[in-house]
C-alpha cells in the first residue's frame, strides 16, 4: 500500500495535473496567461466561501465555483482580446496581482491567513475521477475540429480566418475553457487543504504551473501532465536539502528548454506512429544525443550537410 | 463560357490604400461562374492586395465586393470562407506542426459544427464529422495523387507538393470560388503542367478560379479572361488572345520587366 | 501638507529603484524582444555583492557599487549566453520558461548559501536620518535619488548621443537590418546586458542598504513592479520606464500615507490595469512606435 505522505503527494500532483492541464488549453491557441493560479484561487475561494462560510453541499461548491470563474474569465479573454501574446501575459499578471490584493485586504476572506477552515472533502478518489475525466476529454478534443482549430490560431491567425475559424472568438473560448479547469483545481485544492490563502493565487504559483507545461511538451496535453508529475515527484525523490532540490530543479528547467525549447514530449499527428517509444523514448534520446558530445558532433555535421 | 446571367464576383471600384500608397485604385471585376480567371500584372502591382481585400484580410478603403449578389465588403474573413471563397497564399502557408492530412482536414472547419459537448460525449453529430472530414480529406489527396504522403509533415515535401497540399485544404471547405496566389512560383516544368492539369480538373467539378500568376505559359493555357493590373490599376481584360497583344499590357510588361 | 510632501519625497526614492529596474527590463526587451524573468535576481545577485564587500571585506558604500556593477553584469551576459540564446528562436514562451528557471535556480542558491532569511548591514551602515524643516530622510534616501538620476539621464545621453547608443537604437528597432549596417549585434546585446544588470546591481546595492536587509527572494516584488513599470511606461520606452518607476513610488508612498500600508504593493498591478485596459502602449508607446 501507498504511505499516506505518498498518498498526499500525488493527490497534489493530480490536483496540479488538472490545472496545468487548463494552461495547455489556454496555451494551445498560442496565448500565455501568467495568472492561471489566480483563476485557480477564484475558484478554491468561492468554494470555499460555499462550504466553510455558508456550509452548503460541497457539490454546489464546484458549480459556483466553475460557474463564476467561466464569467470572469469569459469578460476578461473579451477585455483583453485585442491585446497580443505579451500584453496578455502582462494583463493576466496584473488580474492574479489584483486578485491577490483583494484577498489579502478583505476581511470576509479571512486576509493574510487566509479563507479557513474550510471543510476536508477532497479525496484521492475524487481527485482521479476528475483528472480522468479531464484526460479523457482532451484525447477527445485532441483531433476534434476545435483542437485543430486551436492548433492552427496558435501558429498562423491569418489561415486560421481563411480556414473560416473565428479566431477572437477562438482565442475566448480556449482562455475560458483553460480556466474552468483551473477552477476545478481550485475547488479540490482548498478542500484537500482546508484553507486557501492569497499566496497560493499570485504570479510564482502562476509561474511554477507554466514551468509544468513548458517543461513536459508545449505540443500536447500529455506534455502538462508528464511535466507536472515530473516536477512534483522529482523535489520528493531527490534526497538533498530543500534548497539544493530547488538549485537543481531550475539548472533542470534551464536544460530542458535549452536542449528541447518545445518541452520533453512531442506530439502524434493524425496516422503517425504511436506508442512509448514513439512518445516517450524518442524525445528523451535526441535530449541525450543533444547533450553527449556524440550526438552534438553528429547534429553539427547534419547541419551543416543541410546548409545550401 | 458565360452561361449565367449573375456574376459569381463582383469587384466594384474597390480602392485600397496603405499609408500615402494607392494599392488598388477603382478596380473594377466581375467573374463568372465556371470560369477561370486570370489576375496578372507586374510586381508590386496590387494583386496579392486585391485578393487580401476580397478574402476579408484587409479592410477596403473604397468601393465594394458583391459574392453572389450580397455585398462582402465588410465581412470578417472567416464568414467569408464560409460563404464559399477559399483562397491559398503566396508564400505557402500550412501549419508546419500538423502533417499533410491533419492540414487538408483544417479546411473542412467551416463546414462542421461539432461543440465541446458533441466531442466530450463522442455524440453521433462529432463523429460522423469526424468520419466525414477524414474521408473528404483522403479522398481530396487521392485526386492529388498524394494518398502516400498523407502523414508528411509539411515542411519535409518538395514545393510542388506543398502547393497542392495547399490547393487540396482550400478545396476541403468546399468553396464556390477559389482563389489562387501564384500557385506555379517554384514549380519545375513537370509539376507545372500537373498543376494546369489539376486546375482544369478542378473546373469540372463546378468551381470557379481565379488565379493570380507570373507564369505566361500556364495563364495563356488555362484562362477564359484574363485581366491586367498595374500600379493599382486595371490596365485591360479579355481574351488571352487579345491580352497578348494588348498595346498598354505590353508597354506596362516591357517598361517595368522583361518576360 | 507636511505629510504629502513627506510621502512624495519617500516615493521618488523608491521609486528611483523601480525605476532602474524597469529600465533594465525595457532595454532587454527591447533588443531580444524576450522578457528576461531572471532579471530581478540580477538585481538581488548586485545586492548580495555589495553586502559581501561591506560585511567581510569592509569596503565603503562606492566600492560596494562598483563591485556589485562588475560582478552582476557578468552574471546579466551569462544569463544571456546560457538561457536566453540558445532558445530565442524557438517559441515565445520557451525563453520566459529558461529564464525563470534561472530565477529559481540563482533565488535558491542564494538561500542555500546566505541562509533563506533577510541579511542585516554591520551598524557602521546604519541610516542617518535628517530634519529638513519637518521633512524627514535619510543620508541613504538622498544618495538613492541622487544616484538613480544620475543613472537615468547618464543613460539617457548615451543611448541618444553616442555611437554606440546608435547602435542600440538601430537594433532595437530592425536587429538584421541593424547587423547589415555594419552593427556587431552581438556586442550590441552584450553592450545591453551590461548596461540593464549594472543599473540592476546599483539598485540592489541601494535598496538593500536603505532597508537594512538583504534576501535571496528581494527580486520578487521588485522584478514584478520592475515590469509593470515598463509597460505602463511603454514597453522599449526609456523615458516611459523613468517616470513610471517614479509615479509608482510616489503612489505606492501615497497609498500607504493616506489608505493602508498593505495596499502598497497591490498599488503597481491596479495601475497596470488601467493602462492596459485605456492606453495599452503605455504612458510613452505611441511616440516610441514612430521613432
Amino acid at each position: 500500500m501507498i504511505s499516506a505522505y505518498w498518498l498526499e503527494i500525488l493527490t497534489m500532483a493530480g490536483i496540479m495535473s488538472i490545472a496545468a492541464l487548463g494552461l495547455y488549453a489556454i496555451k494551445a491557441t498560442g496565448q500565455l496567461s501568467a495568472g492561471h493560479a489566480a483563476f485557480m484561487g477564484l475558484g478554491g475561494y468561492a468554494s470555499g466561501v460555499v462550504t466553510g462560510k455558508l456550509g452548503l453541499p460541497f457539490f454546489l461548491s464546484f458549480v459556483v465555483a466553475v460557474a463564476l470563474v467561466l464569467v470572469v474569465a469569459t469578460a476578461f479573454a473579451y477585455m483583453t482580446s485585442r491585446l497580443r501574446f505579451f500584453y496578455q501575459a502582462v494583463g493576466t499578471l496584473a488580474f492574479g496581482e489584483t486578485l491577490v490584493l483583494v484577498m489579502y485586504n478583505v476581511p470576509y476572506f479571512g486576509g493574510a491567513s487566509g479563507l479557513q477552515p474550510i471543510p476536508l472533502q477532497t479525496t484521492f478518489t475524487l481527485v482521479y475521477v476528475i483528472l480522468g475525466l479531464s484526460i479523457y476529454f482532451f484525447i477527445r478534443f485532441e483531433h476534434s475540429r476545435l483542437g485543430q482549430a486551436f492548433r492552427c490560431v496558435w501558429e498562423d491567425d491569418t489561415v486560421a480566418a481563411s480556414m473560416g475559424i473565428d479566431v477572437t472568438k477562438t482565442r475566448i473560448l480556449s482562455f475560458t475553457m483553460g480556466s474552468a479547469f483551473a477552477a476545478l483545481a481550485g475547488v479540490l485544492y482548498a478542500h484537500f487543504l482546508g484553507i486557501i490563502e492569497p499566496k497560493d493565487l499570485d504570479f510564482l504559483r502562476s509561474l511554477t504551473l507554466l514551468i509544468f507545461v513548458a517543461f513536459g511538451g508545449l505540443e500536447t496535453h500529455w506534455g502538462a501532465l508528464f511535466g507536472t508529475y515530473v516536477l512534483t515527484l522529482l523535489p520528493e525523490v531527490a534526497r538533498f536539502s530543500v534548497y539544493d532540490r530547488y538549485t537543481i530543479y531550475g539548472a533542470l528547467i534551464v536544460v530542458t528548454m535549452v536542449f528541447r525549447p518545445k518541452g520533453l514530449l512531442t506530439r502524434k499527428p493524425l496516422g503517425a506512429p504511436d506508442g512509448p517509444i514513439a512518445r516517450v523514448g524518442m524525445p528523451l534520446l535526441r535530449v541525450l544525443a543533444a547533450v553527449l558530445p556524440v550526438g552534438r558532433r553528429a547534429a553539427k555535421a547534419k547541419a551543416r550537410a543541410e546548409r545550401p | 463560357m458565360i452561361t449565367t446571367a449573375t456574376a459569381l464576383l463582383q469587384v466594384d471600384r474597390l480602392t485600397k490604400r496603405f499609408g500615402g500608397l494607392v494599392a488598388l485604385d477603382r478596380v473594377d471585376l466581375t467573374i463568372w461562374p465556371r470560369e477561370i480567371f486570370s489576375l496578372i500584372g507586374p510586381n508590386g502591382a496590387g494583386k496579392t492586395t486585391l485578393f487580401n481585400v476580397v478574402a476579408g484580410i484587409h479592410p477596403s478603403d473604397g468601393g465594394k465586393v458583391l459574392f453572389r449578389d450580397a455585398d462582402i465588403t465588410w465581412r470578417k474573413a472567416h464568414d467569408i470562407t464560409a460563404l464559399g471563397i477559399a483562397r491559398t497564399f503566396q508564400n505557402i502557408r500550412l501549419v508546419p506542426t500538423m502533417n499533410v492530412l491533419e492540414n487538408v482536414m483544417l479546411g473542412t472547419y467551416s463546414r462542421t459544427k461539432s461543440n465541446l459537448a458533441d466531442i466530450f460525449f463522442a455524440l453521433p453529430r462529432d463523429r460522423a464529422e469526424r468520419r466525414q472530414a477524414r474521408e473528404r480529406a483522403e479522398e481530396l489527396l487521392a485526386t492529388f495523387g498524394m494518398a502516400d504522403r498523407r502523414a508528411f509533415m509539411p515542411t519535409k515535401l518538395p514545393y510542388g507538393d506543398q502547393r497542392r497540399v495547399e490547393i487540396a485544404r482550400a478545396l476541403a471547405s468546399e468553396p464556390a470560388l477559389l482563389l489562387l496566389d501564384e500557385p506555379s512560383a517554384g514549380m519545375n516544368p513537370r509539376e507545372m503542367s500537373e498543376l494546369l492539369d489539376l486546375l482544369l480538373q478542378i473546373r469540372e467539378t463546378g468551381k470557379t478560379i481565379f488565379i493570380i500568376e507570373h507564369n505566361m505559359r500556364l495563364v495563356m493555357n488555362i484562362s477564359d479572361r484574363v485581366a491586367v493590373l498595374n500600379f493599382g490599376t486595371k490596365i485591360a481584360e479579355g481574351k488571352p488572345a487579345e491580352i497578348q497583344t494588348h498595346p498598354r499590357v505590353i508597354e506596362a510588361y516591357l517598361g517595368s520587366k522583361r518576360n | 501638507m507636511l505629510i504629502f510632501a513627506q510621502q512624495v519625497i519617500n516615493g521618488l526614492m523608491a521609486g528611483s529603484a523601480y525605476s532602474l529596474l524597469g529600465l533594465g527590463f525595457t532595454l532587454i526587451f527591447g533588443i531580444l524582444n524576450v522578457i528576461n524573468i531572471a532579471h530581478p535576481e540580477v538585481f538581488m545577485v548586485g545586492a548580495f555583492l555589495g553586502w559581501m564587500l561591506v560585511t567581510y571585506a569592509n569596503a565603503n558604500l562606492l566600492v560596494a557599487i562598483v563591485g556589485a556593477t562588475i560582478g552582476a553584469s557578468i552574471v546579466g551576459v551569462l544569463i544571456e549566453r546560457i538561457a536566453i540564446r540558445p532558445v530565442r528562436s524557438a517559441l515565445v514562451l520557451s525563453p520566459f520558461i529558461s529564464t525563470a528557471g534561472v530565477s529559481i535556480f540563482l533565488q535558491q542558491g542564494a538561500a542555500r548559501v546566505f541562509s533563506p532569511e533577510p541579511q542585516p548591514y554591520p551598524p557602521s551602515m546604519a541610516t542617518v536620518f535628517h530634519d529638513v524643516g519637518g521633512l524627514q530622510f535619510s543620508t541613504m534616501q538622498v544618495i538613492s535619488l541622487a544616484v538613480g538620476a544620475a543613472l537615468m539621464i547618464g543613460l539617457k545621453l548615451f543611448v541618444d548621443r553616442t555611437w554606440l547608443g546608435r547602435a542600440i537604437r538601430a537594433t532595437a528597432m530592425d536587429r538584421e537590418t541593424a547587423s547589415l549596417m555594419g552593427v556587431n549585434v552581438n556586442t550590441v546585446v552584450a553592450l545591453t546586458l551590461v548596461i540593464a544588470s549594472a543599473l540592476a546591481a546599483v539598485a540592489g546595492v541601494l535598496v538593500s542598504v536603505a532597508y537594512n536587509s538583504t534576501w535571496a527572494f528581494m527580486g520578487i516584488t521588485y522584478g514584478l513592479k520592475g515590469m509593470a513599470v515598463m509597460v505602463v511606461g511603454g514597453v522599449g520606452s526609456l523615458e516611459g520606464a523613468m517616470a513610471a518607476g517614479l509615479i509608482l513610488g510616489v503612489a505606492e508612498a501615497l497609498t500607504v500615507g493616506y489608505i493602508s500600508s498593505s495596499y502598497r504593493d497591490g498599488i503597481a498591478f491596479i495601475i497596470l490595469t488601467f493602462i492596459l485596459l485605456l492606453r495599452p502602449s503605455g504612458l510613452f508607446g505611441q511616440r516610441e512606435r514612430q521613432r
